[in-house]
């Protein structure tokens, strides 16, 4: 009479070691997800630095400007064709700033350039967004692993 | 009545885990999958006012006046020529001139490799000539000259090196690897008059 009960019965492990562990793992990757990156283009080549070191304090608004090699620029997932047509970028990003309550000489400007990128280039694109009384510049690098 | 094989009592309630667990695991791909390793991202700050802002160059402001002249190579567009002037005589710090370089990710031979590190000991070099210029006199780290530094680069030069000569004038990392500051002041000079 025992043996044929036995039989019967689902053979079931005990689940929740495993599923501690699939917890942990879950809590894990959900706090390094970083969704701040959408702005950042992967095909980007920074220049290396050593002395690279995050902004101690968030900006209160920041432009993020992906230049690359051929002198077009990535903004957003927005492809912008030549620097000479960022303006209405700028403007309507200096727009939104403004209606935030930020003064425009307080946004941050950060340039992403690829390392192959013209230093003129850099330049020019500093220029276009001077003539937008844009003054605060970040050049973007990434930190030389040893 | 009772009915046989259906004993409430005795019952244990068991919860069916499939479900969760498999939405468990549709979570853990997903964050698995969007996981990224990136390295850390840092910024070199440089503020260009608006011209009208800016003051001439008198005597008086020409004494904290650093002026480095980066010259391309026409053929590779790489830096072969850094031009030093400061203070009021303006002296010349150095012409020195770099072989061409290749680039970072390339797999190097021997001779390009030395070719590298040569590159590396110019901007070193530099960075020792900003460390004489801003003197012993702000030792403790932390604190920055009230040296500026003006940027006059060749319009093709490769970014990458315009970055290391921003790092050789920025600042240096110490022998217990804590950063230095020494110029904070850059600035790119207005060279396309645009």
């Amino acid at each position: 009479m025992r043996f044929r009960r036995k039989r019967n019965e689902i053979l079931e492990g005990d689940l929740t070691p495993m599923i501690d562990m699939t917890f942990q793992l879950i809590a894990f990757f959900m706090l390094v997800i970083n969704f701040s990156e959408v702005e950042l283009s992967e095909e980007i080549n920074l220049p290396m630095s050593e002395l690279a070191r995050p902004p101690e304090e968030a900006p209160p608004f920041k432009i993020t400007l992906n230049l690359k090699e051929d002198g077009s620029i990535q903004f957003f997932d927005q492809r912008i064709a030549g620097i000479d047509v960022i303006k209405p970028v700028l403007t309507r990003e200096i727009r939104q700033a403004k209606s935030d309550g930020v003064p425009v000489g307080e946004i941050n400007v950060i340039i992403r350039a690829d390392m192959d990128a013209k230093t003129g280039d850099v330049q020019r694109l500093m220029n276009k967004c001077k003539a937008e009384q844009l003054e605060n510049f970040s050049l973007r690098v990434i930190e030389r692993l040893r | 009545m009772k009915i046989r094989g259906y004993d409430k009592e005795n019952e244990e309630i068991k919860l069916s885990m499939t479900p969760m667990i498999d939405i468990v695991f549709q979570l853990l791909v997903f964050f698995i999958m969007t996981y990224k390793v990136t390295t850390m991202e840092g910024d070199y700050n440089i503020r260009m006012p608006s011209a009208a802002a800016e003051p001439t160059l008198t005597e008086e402001t020409l004494e904290d006046f650093l002026q480095v002249r980066l010259i391309a190579d026409p053929a590779s567009r790489f830096l072969q020529t850094i031009e030093v002037n400061y203070g009021v005589d303006q002296q010349v710090w150095n012409r020195s001139t770099f072989p061409v370089r290749p680039t970072v990710d390339a797999k190097l031979t021997p001779a390009q490799k030395d070719q590298n590190r040569e590159s590396r000991r110019v901007f070193a070099s530099l960075n020792q000539f900003v460390i004489n210029v801003v003197g012993a006199g702000s030792g403790d780290p932390g604190s920055s000259s009230e040296i500026e530094a003006e940027i006059d680069a060749d319009p093709e030069l490769r970014y990458e090196d315009t970055v290391y000569a921003i790092e050789a004038l920025s600042g240096y990392k110490d022998d217990q690897k804590r950063i230095v500051k020494l110029i904070e002041k850059i600035k790119f000079r207005d060279s396309t008059g645009q």
